[in-house]
């Protein structure tokens, strides 16, 4: 009965947790370019319209991908709230991300596929990382069960700093924020054709932009991870880790998708490597 | 019950001489269905029938010996005059060696029999589940798509004799191969497989075809003379060439060398890297020839030895090797396979980098390790003989294998491009038994990070080759009549390859239970405590708390909601796709003076990043210094 509710409550609390996030993104943005910027529920209301208007598609399958998207995502979640495995949690993101992106490669617009291939090469430049960060989370507490990893007896973070930067890193990748929002891009400073969502329009775009209210809070419960043993701890660096991303989004300019795999598979993966292997030393041969 | 394993290898072997020497389409396709069925109802028999070790009478076993014995030198030397004929002399210098150490051991040691002839366990009765299913479905495939291939190269005389006599006597080798006991009789049927592959890809008898049949049996004749160093090293160092008493061996460490020089062997025809040129040339074959190879026969002969193996050298340095070099075979495979255009060649990426995953779960000393590479076996072997009948058929259709020219091929071909779906979608996403095979993997790796490391990465790759050939599959197309004609002979046995490719990943639970935990307890009795803890703890439940059968309750409710979503935002209007407002229509946008430009867009092959060819060099260099790590860690 606890665990139905526990469902219940991150189905529901989920995106409106998001959408009020989303709408602080926008206003904090706002003042970051000295505009005044919508009030902070703008982005629900944008989601009611988006819902009230008629449904026009390209193709009829679109609409299965959209539905997709955003049911992986909230199946991530909900397996996130119930302490489930975090490797499936991570596949089913996967394939949260290629239900989108099989939505943008099923109609012929170039805009979209171009987007969707964009999207492809971040998941080439994210995945590798978020595995790692698994791994070596399982190395640390033994287990890939989020309800064994919260029993470990201190912070995460103490053991996993650098995989918990490569984590950040990506987390921009995974945002779609500046300097890596190649697929799309949230704002409109960036570009006047939106790339992954370009065909997707009224409710079936509002099936999309649910999906990535539920995405944000799954990634902001992973950085919560690392601070799991203190939730006081853990709220303050959910909230700085979340403004960082929106400086880095306002101060960057987008960079070319060779660039963000290079970075990533060097820095962002390097980071993580290091950190993986001492970890392992650490906990597996000592 | 003898009669019953006779049956499996030599039935079919007499049926290619039939087939062979009878060329009349009628006879034939009667013949191949006959056997079809036998081979299907012998082995579900066989399987019924459980774990067996076979003694033949006295007579017959001393018959038997003799006649495989000189069957192979026979072997050996077919091998020796098709390398002259085709001017290769290290083909020939392989061939002789092969021969004159095999005699030169055989007359040294004198008679080598071993007592159970054949030791049927059930790793072989889920390799004779595998053969004996696929293999009759890829064959009466084959029946239907050689009629058009035939026709397509304007034959005067029909070589399908020729074909089909092979495909059989492939199939009774691969059946041999997985029951013998005596490893010089594995050898045999090793070495028949190496032949049947270099005919069938020869098929055809062009240039190219030639010239890539010469690789495949130049390489294959490679892991054959490691093959015969390690028989007869292993005789030299245990004292007996039975496969049953190997794996039970209490000391390992003495059978270190001849491990070594057999996971060679099973390198080279397994197509892991550095041998993984064969396999990509074997394409230019017939499309049922790939699809046999890759799915119930040669490539799998390879995997088989190494799990067959495994009891004895999991859990050492030499195991731990094998682990990296599996692993790294699967990383470069799928990173090569995200540069391919060409359907086939994604398709032999994804197989020598999933055998490669395979070999590497042989070798992790953990007890989910061990299952998952039996279950990949089966869950790869059916659904890429799905999806290479498949290509075949759109290429048949299209007249064209590239990935770039199947836009739209849901209209054209509505039947062949879902199964395409339906296979594509079981290498890769829930609730199919694949993924979870790859979720273990990255579980029980973390024992050994080097492995864990590559593992990862590939784990991204395959995501991005699957993701991009799903999505051409469903994209639109300009052209959207249909072209495909639905043909008895071919669709029916490509549905009932998909009913598997379902079920197995259904039942997985089930069928692990049934099989792979009875092989695991029988052959790795000394490992993992698994004498001294309960039985009944080996067997699963669920993998990792979740069970198959509530990812498809999942999947069916996800379907019925999806469908009462799409009623509820039923689309009220088509709108044709975003150009700026200059859409002529969707294929093409209004450029100067209202000039129709046509536009196309193609995947991303990341050409401007590097390319195959470079990949290829670093791989080979990298997999050949694996190997040397292979044999220096074996020497003292």
């Amino acid at each position: 009965m606890n665990q139905v509710l526990i469902t219940l409550a991150a189905v529901v609390l989920s995106p409106i947790v998001g959408g009020l996030l989303t709408g602080i993104d926008r206003k904090i943005t706002a003042r970051m370019q000295n505009r005044f910027g919508p009030p902070i529920l703008q982005p629900f209301y944008d989601l009611f319209k988006l819902f009230s208007k008629e449904t026009i598609v390209v193709s009829n399958t679109q609409i299965l991908y959209a539905f997709l998207f955003l049911m992986f995502n909230i199946v991530a979640v909900v397996m996130f709230v119930l302490k489930m495995d975090l490797l499936l949690i991570l596949f089913i993101l996967a394939f949260a991300t290629t239900a989108l992106i099989l939505g943008a490669m099923a109609t012929n617009s170039p805009y979209s596929r171009i987007g969707a291939h964009r999207e492809l090469i971040s998941v080439l430049a994210y995945e590798p990382v978020l595995i790692a960060m698994i791994v070596a989370i399982y190395f640390v507490t033994g287990s890939f069960n989020i309800e064994d990893i919260l029993k470990h007896r201190s912070l995460l973070i103490l053991d996993l700093p650098f995989i918990f930067i490569a984590f950040s890193y990506v987390l921009t990748i995974k945002l779609r924020k500046s300097p890596f929002d190649l697929s799309t891009s949230h704002h409109g400073h960036q570009e006047l054709v939106k790339g992954i969502t370009t065909e997707f329009a009224g409710p079936v775009l509002g099936l999309i932009e649910l999906g990535h209210w539920y995405e944000l809070v799954l990634l902001l419960l992973f950085v919560w991870l690392f601070f799991a043993k203190n939730i006081f701890v853990a709220i303050v660096a959910i909230l700085i880790c979340y403004f960082l991303e929106i400086v880095i989004d306002n101060i960057s300019a987008r960079l070319t998708w060779k660039i963000m795999l290079r970075l990533t598979w060097s820095v962002a993966f390097g980071f993580a490597l290091v950190n993986l292997i001492w970890v392992y030393i650490k906990y597996r041969l000592l | 019950m003898a009669s019953i394993y006779l049956l499996l290898i030599f039935l079919p072997m007499i049926a290619a001489l039939f087939i062979l020497l009878i060329n009349n389409s009628s006879f034939r396709k009667a013949i191949v269905f006959l056997m079809s069925a036998i081979l299907i109802v012998v082995a579900l028999y066989s399987i019924s029938q459980g774990d067996k070790s076979i003694k033949l009478s006295h007579s017959l076993n001393s018959v038997l010996e003799y006649l495989i014995t000189f069957a192979d030198y026979f072997l050996l030397a077919i091998i020796f005059l098709i390398a002259t004929n085709l001017k290769n002399k290290l083909i020939s210098l392989l061939a002789i060696l092969q021969f004159v150490l095999m005699f030169v051991f055989e007359f040294k040691v004198g008679k080598l029999e071993v007592e159970n002839v054949f030791f049927v366990d059930h790793l072989s009765l889920i390799m004779l589940l595998l053969i004996n299913i696929i293999g009759p479905l890829i064959a009466i495939f084959a029946l239907s798509y050689m009629d058009e291939h035939e026709k397509h190269l304007h034959l005067e005389k029909s070589r399908q004799n020729i074909f089909f006599a092979i495909i059989m006597l492939f199939l009774g080798a691969m059946n041999g191969l997985v029951i013998s006991n005596n490893i010089l009789w594995v050898y045999f049927f090793w070495e028949i497989t190496t032949l049947c592959s270099f005919l069938l890809i020869s098929h055809d008898q062009n240039e190219e075809s030639i010239k890539n049949a010469t690789r495949a049996l130049l390489l294959n004749s490679i892991g054959g003379l490691s093959f015969v160093i390690g028989i007869i090293f292993m005789y030299y160092k245990s004292g007996t060439v039975a496969l049953n008493e190997i794996i039970s061996s209490q000391d390992s460490s003495i059978l270190m060398i001849p491990i070594a020089f057999l996971s060679l062997a099973a390198f080279t025809k397994s197509a892991q890297m550095p041998f993984q040129s064969w396999l990509l040339g074997a394409m230019v074959a017939p499309t049922p020839v790939s699809a046999l190879l890759h799915s119930s026969t040669m490539v799998k002969a390879g995997v088989y030895l190494v799990l067959r193996l495994s009891p004895v050298f999991i859990d050492t340095w030499l195991g731990g090797i094998v682990a990296v070099a599996g692993a790294f075979t699967f990383v470069s495979a799928a990173l090569l396979a995200i540069f391919q255009s060409n359907a086939k060649r994604v398709l032999a990426y994804s197989t020598i980098s999933n055998l490669g995953l395979i070999i590497a779960l042989s070798s992790i000393a953990h007890r989910y390790a061990i299952y998952a590479a039996a279950l990949l076996i089966v869950l790869h072997g059916v659904s890429k003989a799905l999806l290479f009948l498949c290509v075949g058929s759109i290429e048949q259709g299209i007249g064209s294998r590239n990935i770039e020219d199947m836009d739209g091929i849901k209209y054209k071909m509505p039947i062949v491009a879902f199964l395409t779906l339906l296979g594509s979608v079981s290498m890769l996403l829930p609730p199919f038994g694949v993924l979870i095979t790859k979720w273990i993997a990255i579980e029980v790796s973390t024992q050994n990070i080097v492995a864990m490391l590559e593992i990862i990465l590939g784990s991204a790759f395959t995501v991005v080759f699957w993701t991009k050939f799903i999505g051409k599959v469903l994209s639109d197309g300009k052209e959207k009549n249909k072209v495909e004609k639905f043909e008895f002979l071919r669709h029916i046995p490509l549905m009932v390859i998909s009913a598997l490719v379902v079920l197995v990943s259904i039942f997985l639970t089930q069928f692990t239970n049934k099989f792979v935990v009875p092989f695991f307890k029988s052959s790795f009795a000394r490992y993992s405590g698994v004498s001294s803890s309960n039985i009944k703890d080996l067997y699963v439940k669920d993998f990792f708390g979740f069970n198959p059968l509530v990812f498809f309750g999942v999947l069916v409710a996800a379907v019925v909601l999806g469908a009462l979503i799409y009623r509820l935002f039923k689309p009220k209007r088509y709108v044709p796709v975003y150009m700026s407002c200059e859409n002529s229509d969707n294929f093409a946008f209004r450029g100067e003076k209202d000039k129709v430009v046509p536009f196309e867009f193609k995947n991303y092959y990341f050409e401007t990043l590097t390319n195959e060819k470079t990949v290829t060099l670093v791989v080979n260099v990298l997999s050949i210094a694996l190997i040397a790590i292979m044999f220096g860690v074996i020497l003292k």
